[in-house]
């Protein structure tokens, strides 16, 4: 079961990657250059948010391939169950934002190097608390995406394990949507000067209690993976390829 | 031994519905499935390689339920469908290497000698192959790790006379070895005519016939004549009857023939024959 699941990984992986090519690097190169000089910020975490938006929009790239190109008869072919294709591709869409926040902090510690090399003009780009403040700040803005955008993603599989990639494509830009939605309600609550001394008690009990708000979150955050899962294994099981 | 067999399969797709469909692909033969396009055949193929799901019956693969069967099948049936199921960038040559780890009994000297006898260029991609080339692509790669069973739905549809031929003789060499079988998807007659051992005849959804060829090309004779001959009695008898101006044609069970005058011609009927006529004759019956 576990074997057949990484080898659908490594199907989805050669699926997609004739549909990565230097155009799309460029563009993407392009965009991550865009955001560093507009955003001069020095922790690479804007680099980093941009790569793993990038990552959870191809997630459904080897949805969109799988069927163009009639997979699923492939992986019937290859006896690759309907539970080991959702397991894989939850592995894949995982491995995939892991390399793009990988990716991000290989970008950040380039723009860094740059940044040394240009002198004075570079001084902008460098990190003000030396390698290990670079390395938590980034671990920090790292965590905080994969568990954000993992979150989208939790929402994104069952769509397209239930509807097929033509059907679900634009429903999956809701939890985007969704996200942004949020972000910035909270933003225009946190601006509030009623709440704003609420928020300031909550966050100070959270700072206080980091530990174990720390835990709920990640348990909260699994639990919701796992039943997205789950959701998925029952979609894909019932539906007629 | 039966390599599959369809007990009482029902499926219902909008409109469309299989209808307590039965029959068997015997182990050591070539059984064809014939029917017009939209008969149900590429539908049944799917709920046996679990594609889609049945509404009813049961569905047995080398004598084991399909539903409980998890054992790894993917050594044991090679699949052709009528549109290629690989990424449209992918070559030859870098297949083998994603396909390879999936069966227990790839024979990499195979694939590249099939690659070789079909003239398939390893380098190019797959969206650069015509029809026929990718056909032959899926075939390659059925017949590279020991299938028992080839699964092949509309495979010769659009290739032309030669590549059919060609095809006939690849599934002939196939059967060669002992214990193998094929069911082969076809709305064209001829192509079964030459390789198929059994028949399977879809018509919307059911099975019409499901037995040996000869059983079936000796049940029906094709009978013509002038309009004279053609008496109410025997009108009644005959399948999809088509009436011109020099007389009539169609199809006639072989045993309602005895006693038809010498001004009827009574002569052995083709399969794409019986394929047509019955067709036309369920037609019209229809409207």
């Amino acid at each position: 079961m576990r074997s057949k699941a990484f080898g659908l990984i490594r199907l989805d992986f050669a699926t997609v990657r004739p549909y990565l090519g230097l155009r799309q690097g460029l563009l993407y190169l392009a965009a991550l250059l865009f955001v560093t000089l507009s955003t001069a910020e020095v922790g690479g975490a804007g680099a980093a948010g941009l790569l793993a938006v990038l990552a959870a929009i191809n997630a459904g790239l080897p949805f969109s391939l799988a069927e163009r190109n009639k997979l699923d008869a492939l992986y019937a072919s290859l006896s690759i169950s309907r539970k080991e294709v959702v397991l894989g591709r939850y592995g894949f869409s995982l491995i995939a934002l892991l390399a793009a926040l990988l990716a991000g902090a290989a970008w950040s510690l380039l723009v860094w190097a740059l940044a040394g090399l240009a002198g004075p003009a570079g001084e902008a780009f460098l990190p003000r608390q030396g390698a290990l403040g670079w390395a938590a700040g980034y671990f920090g803005a790292a965590l905080t995406l994969f568990a954000l955008v993992g979150l989208v993603q939790f929402l994104q599989l069952p769509l397209y394990f239930k509807l097929g990639y033509t059907r679900a494509r634009f429903l999956s830009y809701l939890p985007f949507l969704m996200l942004g939605l949020l972000a910035a309600g909270l933003g225009r609550f946190a601006g509030d000067g009623a709440f704003a001394p609420w928020l300031a008690g909550i966050l100070a009990w959270a700072e206080g209690s980091a530990g174990l708000l720390g835990a709920a979150l990640a348990a909260l955050w699994l639990l919701l993976g796992a039943f997205s899962l789950r959701l998925s294994l029952r979609f894909y099981e019932r539906r007629d390829l | 031994m039966n390599s599959v067999e369809l007990r009482g399969l029902t499926k219902a797709q909008g409109a469309f519905v299989l209808g307590e469909m039965s029959f068997a692909v015997p182990e050591g033969y070539i059984t064809g499935f014939i029917g017009p396009n939209g008969a149900g055949k590429t539908s049944t193929i799917k709920a046996i390689l679990g594609l889609s799901r049945p509404d009813g019956g049961e569905i047995l693969l080398f004598g084991e339920p399909l539903a409980a069967g998890r054992r790894n099948l993917a050594g044991e049936i090679g699949v052709v469908m009528d549109e290629p199921f690989f990424v449209e960038e992918w070559t030859a040559a870098q297949m083998e290497g994603l396909l390879a780890p999936f069966y227990p009994a790839w024979d990499g000297a195979r694939y590249a000698g099939l690659l070789a006898r079909f003239g398939l260029d390893g380098r190019k991609k797959v969206r650069e192959l015509s029809r026929g080339m990718k056909v032959k692509l899926m075939l390659a790669a059925a017949l590279s790790h020991g299938a028992r069973l080839l699964l092949l739905d509309e495979p010769t549809s659009g290739l032309d006379p030669v590549a059919r031929d060609e095809l006939g003789e690849i599934l002939r060499e196939f059967m060669r070895e002992e214990g193998r079988s094929v069911l082969f998807s076809t709305h064209i007659g001829a192509d079964l005519e030459r390789v198929a051992d059994h028949i399977v005849f879809l018509m919307e959804g059911r099975v019409l016939f499901a037995g040996p060829k000869e059983e079936l090309l000796e049940g029906y004779l094709r009978v013509a004549g002038g309009a004279e001959s053609l008496s109410p009695a025997l009108r009644a008898q005959i399948a999809g009857l088509r009436e011109h101006g020099a007389g009539f044609e169609g199809l006639l069970p072989a045993d309602a023939a005895q006693g038809l005058g010498s001004d009827v011609l009574i002569e052995r009927a083709s399969l794409e024959e019986i394929f047509i006529f019955l067709g036309r004759g369920r037609q019209s019956h229809a409207e």
